[in-house]
C-alpha cells in the first residue's frame, strides 16, 4: 500500500476541511498514483465531495495542503478538469450544448479572450466522443439527465487535462450513458490520464476501479482495489462507529474554535 | 438628449439585469437599489454639491456597504439570505429617508430636488448628468463585452468557474460592482424605489423570447430601452409625471404580452400545443376503434357512426369532427353507397395496426416483465400508446421476443403484407 514517492501524482497531506466551523474531513493523508481510475467511496455526508473539492482547491483548508506533481493546485489548474454534480447547475439556463462544452476551453484562453476555430473543433470532437454529436445546437433543458451528464463529460474532455475530478458522474443516468461514460473513462486511463471520481455504487467498484479511497470523515483506506476493498474496511467505512468524531465536530461548531488559515 | 440618457440606462440595466436574474439575485438587486439612497443624501449633505460624480461616489459607497452587510449577516448569523436582504433594504432606505428629512429642515426653501431620487424625474436631468450617465453606461457595457465568457460561465456553473480560477477578487468585485453602478445610474431617471424593476423585468421578458444568452442580452437591452423611452417621453410631455413608475408599467406591459404570446413558452402556445395533442389523441383512439371493429366483424369493412361510437363512446359532435380530420389526413374514407359509413384507408389501417400493436406490446410488457396484474394494464396502455416511439417499440419487441398474443389473448398485429384490399 505504500508507494514510492516518485509514483505519487497527487499528495494530500494532513488535510482538514470544515464547513461553518464544523469539521467534515479530519487530517486526511493519502498519495494517489497517476494513470488510474480512482473511486472515492463512503456513506452520505462522509466528506467525499469535500475531498474532491479540496483536491481542486475549491474549499478553504483548515490545515494541510494538496500538491499535484509537487505543485500547488493554482499552478496546474489548466491540467485539471473539475466536473461538479449535475444537480449543482440550473439546466434551464439559456445556453445550448455547444456553449457548455466550449466553456471547457475557457481555461486555455487568456482572460477576456473569446474561443477561436480550434476551440470549436475540440468541442465538437469532445461531443462526438460522448455520443452527442448531433446535439450541439440543443437547448440544455431539453436533454435527459444522462445526456446532461455526458455534456459535462464532454466539457471536461474539451479541457484536455491530465487529471479528471468528477463528482458522482453516474448519479441518475441511464444505462446507455453509464456504459458510454465508463468506456470513455477507460480510454482516458489507457491514454495515461488520471480519473478520480466520487462513487456511490459499491457493486461496481471492483470491476471498474483500479484504486479506491475510502472515507468517512477521515481516511479509512487508500490503495489498489484488490488490496483495500475488503469487508473489514467496508465495515469501518459504513459502520456506525463515528459517534465521537461527529460529536466533537458538533462541539467545535458550537464553540467556534476553528479559524480558517487561508481563504480560497 | 435627456431621452437618450435614460435609454442608455435602460439598455445597461437590461444587460446587467439578465445576469442578475440568471444568478437568482433579483432580490439582492432590489435591496441594493433601495440602500443607495442614504449614500446619495449623505454625499449631498457633506459636500453641499449636486455634481453627478459626487452623488455617484456616495451611492456607490452605500451600495457596496449594503452588499457587504448582507454578506456578513448571512455568514455570521443564523438569518436566512432573504431575511438579510429584507433587513438591509429597509434599514438603509429608512436611514435615507431620515437623512432627506434633515436636508429639508436644513435648506429651508431650497429646492434641493433630492426627492426626485425616490421615483425619478427624467426631465430633471441636466446635460452634464446625461453625459456622465452615458460615459458610465458605455464603460459598463464595454466591460460586459470584454468579460462576456467569464460572466457567462460564472452565472451558469459557479463551481466550474471557480475550478478555472475565475473566482479572483478582481472578477468578483467587478461583478458586484457592475450591479451597484447600474443601479446608481438609474438614480435620477428612475428613482431608487423602482430601479430593481428596470433591472429585472426586461430580463425576465427577454427569457421568453430566446434560449441563448447573447440574444437574451440583446432582447433585454431593447425592452429596457423601449421602457425608458416611453417613460421619459411621458414625463417630458407632462412634467408632473414621475418617470420611474411609467417605465415600470411599460416594461410590465411588454412582460405581460410576452407571457401570453411568446412562442414556445407563452401561455397561448402552450395551450395550442396541448390542444393539438388532445386532438391527435382523439384521432388515434378513433382509428384504433375502427381496427377493433374490423377484428370483431372480420367480414365487414364499413362501419356506421353508431357502431363507432359504441366502440369509443364520446359526444357526437367531437366524433364527427374527429372523423372529418381523419378524412383530411387520408386515414378514413366515407362509403358513398351508404350514408354515415366510413372505412379505414390503407394508410389508416397501417396507423391503426401500429397503435394496436404498441398498445398490446405495452400491456404484455407490463404483465410479463413488470409483473403487473393483467386487469390493471389497459388504462395505462391506452395513454402510453400515444407516446411510445418506434425506438421503444423495437426495444419492446426485442425484449419480449415478438409475442403473437397479448395478455388478453388478442392478436398482436405485425405484418402489413397480409392486408391487401
Amino acid at each position: 500500500m505504500t508507494m514510492n514517492l516518485a509514483d505519487t501524482f497527487i499528495d494530500i497531506h494532513d488535510v482538514t476541511v470544515a464547513y461553518d466551523k464544523r469539521p467534515v474531513l479530519w487530517d486526511v493523508d493519502c498519495q494517489l498514483p497517476a494513470g488510474k481510475l480512482i473511486a472515492i467511496i463512503g456513506p452520505n455526508g462522509a466528506g467525499k465531495t469535500t475531498l474532491l473539492k479540496a483536491i481542486m482547491g475549491l474549499v478553504p483548508l483548515i490545515s494541510g495542503e494538496v500538491r499535484i506533481h509537487g505543485e500547488p493546485v493554482d499552478r496546474v489548474r489548466k491540467r485539471i478538469a473539475y466536473v461538479p454534480q449535475r444537480e449543482s447547475v440550473d439546466w434551464t439556463f439559456p445556453v445550448n450544448v455547444l456553449d457548455v462544452v466550449l466553456m471547457g476551453r475557457y481555461g486555455h484562453l487568456p482572460l477576456f479572450r473569446r474561443p477561436v476555430q480550434l476551440d470549436l473543433e475540440i468541442a465538437h470532437q469532445a461531443l462526438e466522443r460522448v455520443g452527442l454529436k448531433d446535439f450541439s445546437k440543443r437547448q440544455i433543458s431539453q436533454l435527459s439527465g444522462g445526456q446532461q451528464q455526458r455534456v459535462f463529460l464532454a466539457r471536461a474532455l474539451a479541457q484536455e487535462p491530465d487529471l479528471y475530478l468528477m463528482d458522482e458522474p453516474f448519479s441518475g443516468v441511464d444505462i446507455a450513458t453509464e456504459d458510454k461514460i465508463i468506456q470513455v473513462l477507460e480510454q482516458l486511463r489507457n491514454e495515461g490520464k488520471t480519473v478520480i471520481l466520487v462513487h456511490h455504487d459499491l457493486q461496481t467498484v471492483q470491476s471498474r476501479f483500479d484504486w479506491v479511497v475510502m472515507v468517512n470523515m477521515r481516511k479509512i483506506a487508500s490503495g489498489p482495489t484488490e488490496e483495500v476493498f475488503t469487508s473489514e474496511n467496508l465495515n469501518t467505512t459504513f459502520g456506525a462507529q463515528l459517534n465521537i468524531l461527529s460529536k466533537v465536530a458538533d462541539l467545535s461548531k458550537q464553540s467556534g474554535i476553528i479559524r480558517h488559515n487561508r481563504r480560497v | 438628449m435627456v431621452i437618450a440618457g435614460t435609454m442608455m440606462v435602460g439598455i445597461t440595466a437590461g444587460v446587467i439585469g439578465s445576469f442578475t436574474l440568471l444568478q437568482r439575485k433579483s432580490l439582492i438587486g432590489d435591496g441594493v437599489a433601495h440602500a443607495i439612497l442614504p449614500g446619495v443624501v449623505l454625499a449631498f449633505l457633506i459636500t453641499g454639491d449636486k455634481e453627478p460624480w459626487v452623488l455617484f461616489v456616495g451611492s456607490l459607497a452605500a451600495g457596496w456597504l449594503s452588499l457587504w452587510t448582507m454578506d456578513q449577516i448571512q455568514r455570521r448569523t443564523n438569518l436566512s439570505p432573504d431575511t438579510a436582504v429584507g433587513v438591509v433594504l429597509s434599514v438603509f432606505f429608512g436611514l435615507g429617508v431620515m437623512l432627506m428629512g434633515v436636508v429639508q429642515a436644513q435648506e429651508t426653501g431650497n429646492q434641493s430636488g433630492l426627492d426626485k431620487f425616490l421615483f425619478g424625474q427624467a426631465a430633471s436631468l441636466l446635460l452634464n448628468n446625461v453625459i456622465f450617465l452615458s460615459v458610465v453606461c458605455i464603460l459598463v457595457l464595454g466591460f460586459v463585452v470584454l468579460a462576456y465568457k467569464e460572466l457567462r460561465v460564472r452565472s451558469f456553473d459557479p463551481q466550474f468557474a471557480q475550478s478555472l480560477g475565475y473566482d479572483r477578487p478582481l472578477l468578483r468585485y467587478a461583478e458586484s460592482g457592475l450591479l451597484v453602478i447600474v443601479l446608481t445610474t438609474g438614480l435620477q431617471a428612475v428613482g431608487v424605489i423602482l430601479m430593481a424593476a428596470i433591472l429585472i423585468i426586461p430580463a425576465a421578458t427577454a427569457r421568453y423570447w430566446t434560449d441563448r444568452l447573447g440574444p437574451m442580452l440583446a432582447f433585454s437591452a431593447f425592452f429596457g430601452a423601449f421602457a425608458a423611452f416611453g417613460g421619459s417621453l411621458v414625463s417630458y410631455m407632462a412634467p408632473r409625471m414621475p418617470t420611474g413608475p411609467w417605465m415600470v408599467i411599460i416594461a410590465a406591459g411588454i412582460l405581460f404580452i410576452s407571457m401570453i404570446f411568446a412562442p414556445q413558452y407563452g401561455i397561448l402556445s402552450i395551450y395550442l400545443l396541448n390542444r393539438t395533442q388532445a386532438l391527435r389523441i382523439d384521432e388515434e383512439h378513433l382509428i384504433k376503434a375502427m381496427w377493433l371493429l374490423r377484428e370483431r366483424k372480420p367480414d365487414q369493412q364499413n362501419f356506421s357512426l353508431a357502431e363507432i361510437s359504441e366502440m369509443r363512446p364520446t359526444d357526437p359532435e367531437n366524433l364527427l369532427s374527429t372523423i372529418f380530420r381523419l378524412q383530411r389526413r387520408g386515414f378514413l374514407v366515407a362509403e358513398l353507397s351508404r350514408a354515415d359509413h366510413w372505412r379505414l384507408t390503407k394508410a389508416g389501417r397501417n396507423e391503426a395496426r401500429r397503435l394496436v400493436r404498441v398498445h398490446r406490446l405495452w400491456e404484455t410488457y407490463l404483465t410479463q416483465l413488470m409483473e403487473i396484474a393483467d386487469d390493471h394494464v389497459h388504462e395505462d396502455a391506452d395513454s402510453m400508446e400515444h407516446v411510445i416511439t418506434p425506438e421503444i417499440e423495437a426495444l419492446l419487441i426485442q425484449k419480449l421476443g415478438a409475442p403473437l398474443k397479448d395478455p388478453h389473448e388478442s392478436d398482436i398485429p405485425y405484418d402489413e403484407k397480409e392486408d391487401e384490399t
